[in-house]
Formats: C-alpha cells, structure tokens, sequence
C-alpha cells in the first residue's frame, strides 16, 4: 500500500483516472472535497443531519460514476454537480426550516455562551437571508463562498459562463446586504 | 444591545461574513472517518483488489523510455535509408500524437451533422454524441459561447424551439432556463462578452430574440431588414450583421441597436451574395467577408477595419460573368486566432468545394483541401477541421503552409462523422472548435 503522502502530491485529475481501480485514490479525493460538499449542504438545508445524509448520498454517487469523469474542466465541479443534483432531488416537495437546534456544531475551543449564541444568530441569518434570494444567486455564492469554489468552476457547475456569475455573486451580495436584517456585535477595541 | 448594522457594510463585508461563516461549517470527525470508511468498503466490494500507484508506474516509465529511444532511432536511422522522404515519415505522425495527448488542438471540437450535435471526446479518437437518446427532435445551430465553457445548441421538438447548453463533463444536454420556449428557431449567435445570446425562428426572419444567458430575460428586436442567415453580433455587441435583403438591395448589412430611438441600418456591401461569408478577426478590429463581382467575374475575400473606411483585396477567385450561370459560394468564413489566416470553403456542390487559405496581409493563398467543406481553425491555431465526405479530418496548419510552396501537408483522419437524425444537406455541417480565452482579449 502507497504512503498517503503520495496521494496527496497528486492532482485531481491524476488521481480521479486511478480511482476506478485505486481506492486510496478515491478516499483522498473524499478528503479534499468532504468538507466542501457538506458546507454547500449545510448552506441550502440549514440542517446538519440533512447534510450528512446529502454529503454520503454524494459521494457514493461520485463513486458509482467515477468513470463518468473525464479529466475535462475542473474535478470539484463535476462533483459538485453532483451535489446540486442531488440537492435538488432533496428539495422536490420539501420546504426546509432553519431552527436554531439544528444549526451545525462550533469547533471546540468553544466560544464562550455569549459569543456562540451571536455565532448561531448570524449563521441563522445568513442561512435565512440566502433562501430569500433568486435561486441562481443563491447557489453562486453557496458555490464560491461556502463550497469554495471559483466563477469558473462555479460557472461548470451552473451551466452559466464567469462573468454571469460573477455578476451573480455581485448582485447577491447587494441583495444580502439589503434585504436581510442582520443582528451582529461589533468588538469594540 | 444587538443592532442591524449590516446596511452600513459594503459588499466586501458581505463577503468576509459569508467567508467566515462557511468557516464554521465542520463535519464532525467521526462522520468524516465513517463515510470514509464506507466508501471504502464499497469502492472494494464492487472492484479487484488495485496495484498501488507506484507498482504501475515504474512500467509505464519503462515503456515510455523504450519508446523515447525508439523514436531518436527512427529520426537517425530512417532518413539515411529513405533518402528524401525522412521529414514526411515522421512529421505526420508526430502530428497525430500531438493531437491525441492533447499537445496541439487544444480544446473540444464540436460538429453539427444530420440535425445531431457531437463533440470529441479527450483523447480525439472518437465523437460523443450529445442527447443520445434523441429526446430532443432535431438540433441544429451550434456556438461555444466566448470562454469556451459553454456549448449552446438550438433543438426543435414538435415544432417548439429551445436553446440548451452542453454540460462539458458529463456530455449531456440542458435548458438552463425553462421558461425559454419559442417556436421552431433556426440559429443561435453570442454576444462577443458572453453575456447575450441571440435567436430568431423560421417564421419570422425580421425579428431577433436577445436573451440574457444569466438571468433569461428577453427582449425582441424588429428589423426593417430580412436576414437569410443567423446574424452575428458586432464587438461592441452594440449592432449585428448578416447576409440580407431590403427593397432596394441584398447584401452585408449591419444593424446598429439603438434602444428607443430604434435600429440604424447600414449597407456595408451589396455583393455579398450568400450566407457565411462574413467573420470579425478575433480582435474585433477587422471584418472578412466574400464579395462576388459577375462584372468582372471575380470573388474576392475582403477585409476592412472596423471603422468602415479602409478595405483590402486579399484573395481572388474566378467566378462566371455576366448572370445566367450558377454562382459558386463562398462559405464558413473563419479566421485564426492570431489574426494572420482566414480559411473558407468555395465551391458549388459538395464534390468540387475545396478549402482554401488566405493570408491576412494579402501575400498569398493556398488551396489546402479539395472535397472539403466546414473548415475550422484550433483556438491554438495549430490544426484545421474540415469535413470530407462523412470524414473529419486534420491538418497541421503551423507545419507545411508557406505562400511560396503553396502546398499542403498530408491530413490526420480524425473520426467517421456520426450518422445523425436524418439527411441533410453538407451545408449545414458545422465544426466549431471550443475557445480558449485570450488575456488581454
């Protein structure tokens, strides 16, 4: 068996065409772009037990079609196809709620009380104030800014060129900005 | 005390809480380590167990060194015992490699036959063949959009018409916004920034449909000209231009979109006499187009700077005099990307159409391929797609074409051109080779 190391000096694309065979290949993929799948589930469900369902749901798709992948155009993005697809299979007939409960876990040290219930209000915000934008706006700044991925790859994902979403991510910033009421705590120094 | 203090914030900050929230976004390890290991588990359970990497590739390292070696072996060694013909057995060869690695001909190339649209596949050896199924009726019109990260297609079903984008990584087709359809539309053009796409349907060549590619908006432009081609947008993307006909002439006309106050047309040449026979240079500084003269018996390839005051004869070929006789056409007009080639094809039927080749700066032409038709430049300007019969083929453009030879070197077969939905006519084949942008562009 290969060092891990060896894998993760190796690109996308190179590890994407020994995958099919290559397990280690696969699992090193998964550890690139786990976190990346779960933050864009998190963001449009707003609930962290949806997500990982999504996030497993995700991977095992990206699996299964493994061959399905080209080498062409970015790997995160054809992954991240995945997951929109996935995504919106989740959405038919569901309108999701954003409760506190079920806002996604602080990494530990935990802030103190005062300062994880400010966290869980914005989180809270943020989430509502995403579901109140166009749904095209919406998914470029869930691509680029919780997903990271760039208007190029973003653009792959959406079927839409950089400079759309560019001026998607623009215009949705302008939206966030304007239309949602945002409760946070300025430190003073 | 909380307070909305977010209507103070610029976008930028938007942006930071955006950042800084998505940072807060973890999965739990042992969520992480679990679907790890069922992934694993899986990907085990439905393959054999693999070779590690490094056991596959000291043999493929192997292999590419006797290969390099015998590649110097026949470079040395065949030239002296074939005297003369050493270049040519290797060239063409080369070429071919080059192509399939991906070396040269960068990008995917896209053709329209038989009302189907394929694409090749990575490695160049074979054509993918978009809506396989064939659920949409029959597609036609296609154009990569300027980054090359879009195919669009128009495809008519039932008489309704839609426009769809290719998904370049997985070869399936799209409508990127349902609430698109139109009746059965003829082609597609974008707009030189991307961010318009125009269509027109059969029933009515006076009105183009602009559409915007991100949000779906459309607006209608009616012309006081007809158009009997798909028109294409000018680089300020502020006019459009086509092979049409008013009451008093056919020609190139361009029509400038002037908002409220309407359109402005403008005859740039009365003889052109034909569809796809005008092409912007990539730099959207000069204009090609064909001009067919029955006076003096001539076509000539033209360009003229986008001011619209300084025209130059490049090419010439014969054409009958005087009207009875059937003029041949000059069509697919495209240039390099470099600015320094334009090919077409002219002929009059699809057995004594050729492609040709003309320098920019009027010092020669070339005739590089005779049967041909739907001539197509790389984005790297290395390779030439035509189509002859029901083949693709290449040509290294860089390596053999010089004004004084006059010659051609010998193409690379790329692939069969697949069957499509049905008959048409080879003047409906279209190769489009995907963009690569350009800095500075």
């Amino acid at each position: 068996m290969n060092s891990l190391s060896e894998y993760s000096a190796l690109t996308d694309p190179v590890l994407a065409r020994h995958a099919p065979a290559d397990p280690q290949a696969f699992a090193e993929l998964y550890r690139r772009h786990a976190t990346s799948v779960f933050r864009y589930h998190v963001a449009h469900t707003g609930s962290h037990s949806d997500a990982e369902d999504l996030t497993s749901q995700t991977f095992m798709a990206a699996l299964e079609g493994i061959r399905s992948y080209r080498g062409t155009g970015s790997y995160v993005a054809w992954l991240m196809g995945i997951a929109a697809r996935k995504r919106a299979l989740f959405f038919r007939g569901k309108r999701p709620e954003v409760g506190l409960s079920e806002l996604p876990d602080l990494p530990s040290p935990g802030p103190s009380t005062d300062e994880a219930a400010g966290h869980r209000i914005q989180m809270d915000e943020i989430l509502r104030g995403l579901r109140n934008l166009s749904p095209d706006r919406a998914e470029a700044l869930i691509l680029c800014f919780f997903s990271g991925l760039d208007p190029a790859e973003a653009g792959r994902v959406m079927g839409r060129s950089p400079a759309a979403v560019k001026m998607l991510i623009s215009r949705g910033l302008r939206d966030l900005r304007t239309r949602t009421a945002f409760a946070m705590e300025i430190d003073h120094e | 005390m909380n307070r909305n203090l977010f209507g103070s914030f610029d976008e930028a900050d938007v942006a930071r809480a955006l950042r800084e929230a998505a940072q807060d976004i973890q999965m739990s390890a042992s969520f992480e380590r679990q679907l790890e290991d069922r992934l694993i588990a899986s990907h085990k359970a439905a393959v054999k167990p693999a070779r590690g990497l490094g056991s596959r590739l000291i043999p493929s390292v192997g292999w590419a060194l006797l290969a390099a070696v015998a590649l110097i072996l026949l470079n040395t060694a065949l030239p002296a015992m074939v005297p003369g013909r050493g270049a040519n057995l290797i060239g063409p060869v080369n070429f071919e490699s080059a192509v399939r690695d991906g070396v040269m001909c960068e990008g995917r190339l896209a053709a329209l036959h038989g009302f189907s649209v394929s694409v090749t596949s990575p490695d160049k050896t074979r054509l993918i063949e978009l809506d396989p199924q064939r659920e949409i009726g029959e597609l036609r019109s296609i154009s990569w959009s300027p980054d090359g990260l879009t195919l669009a297609a128009i495809g008519n079903t039932n008489g309704g018409g839609r426009i769809y984008f290719a998904d370049p990584d997985n070869d399936m087709l799209s409508v990127p916004h349902p609430g698109w359809p139109f009746g059965y539309l003829e082609g597609l053009a974008w707009s030189w920034d991307g961010e318009e796409i125009l269509t027109w349907e059969l029933n009515n060549n006076r009105r183009l449909y602009f559409i915007n590619a991100e949000s779906g908006a459309s607006a209608t432009g009616a012309l006081s000209v007809q158009f009997f081609e798909t028109p294409q947008f000018t680089p300020d993307n502020q006019a459009v231009m086509f092979y049409g006909a008013d009451e008093a002439a056919d020609g190139l006309f361009q029509v400038k979109r002037n908002g409220a106050n309407g359109t402005q047309v403008l005859l740039i040449s009365d003889l052109v006499a034909g569809p796809r026979s005008l092409a912007w240079s990539p730099r959207g500084n000069r204009l090609a187009y064909m001009e067919m003269d029955r006076n003096l018996g001539e076509a000539r390839l033209v360009i003229q700077d986008s001011s619209n005051t300084i025209r130059t004869v490049i090419a010439m070929l014969p054409i009958p005099k005087g009207s009875g006789s059937s003029l041949p056409q000059a069509a697919n007009l495209s240039w390099s990307p470099d600015g320094n080639l334009l090919v077409f094809e002219f002929g009059r039927n699809s057995s004594d159409r050729a492609v040709h080749l003309a320098f920019a700066d009027g010092s020669g032409q070339v005739l590089l391929a005779q049967s041909a038709h739907a001539p197509a430049i790389s984005a790297d300007g290395r390779c030439l797609a035509y189509i002859n019969g029901r083949e693709i083929f290449l040509l290294d453009l860089a390596a053999a074409v010089t004004p004084q030879s006059g010659t051609a070197s010998s193409p690379v077969r790329l692939a069969d051109l697949p069957a499509g939905r049905g008959r048409t006519d080879f003047q409906m084949d279209r190769l489009q080779w995907q963009p690569i942008p350009v800095a500075g562009r």
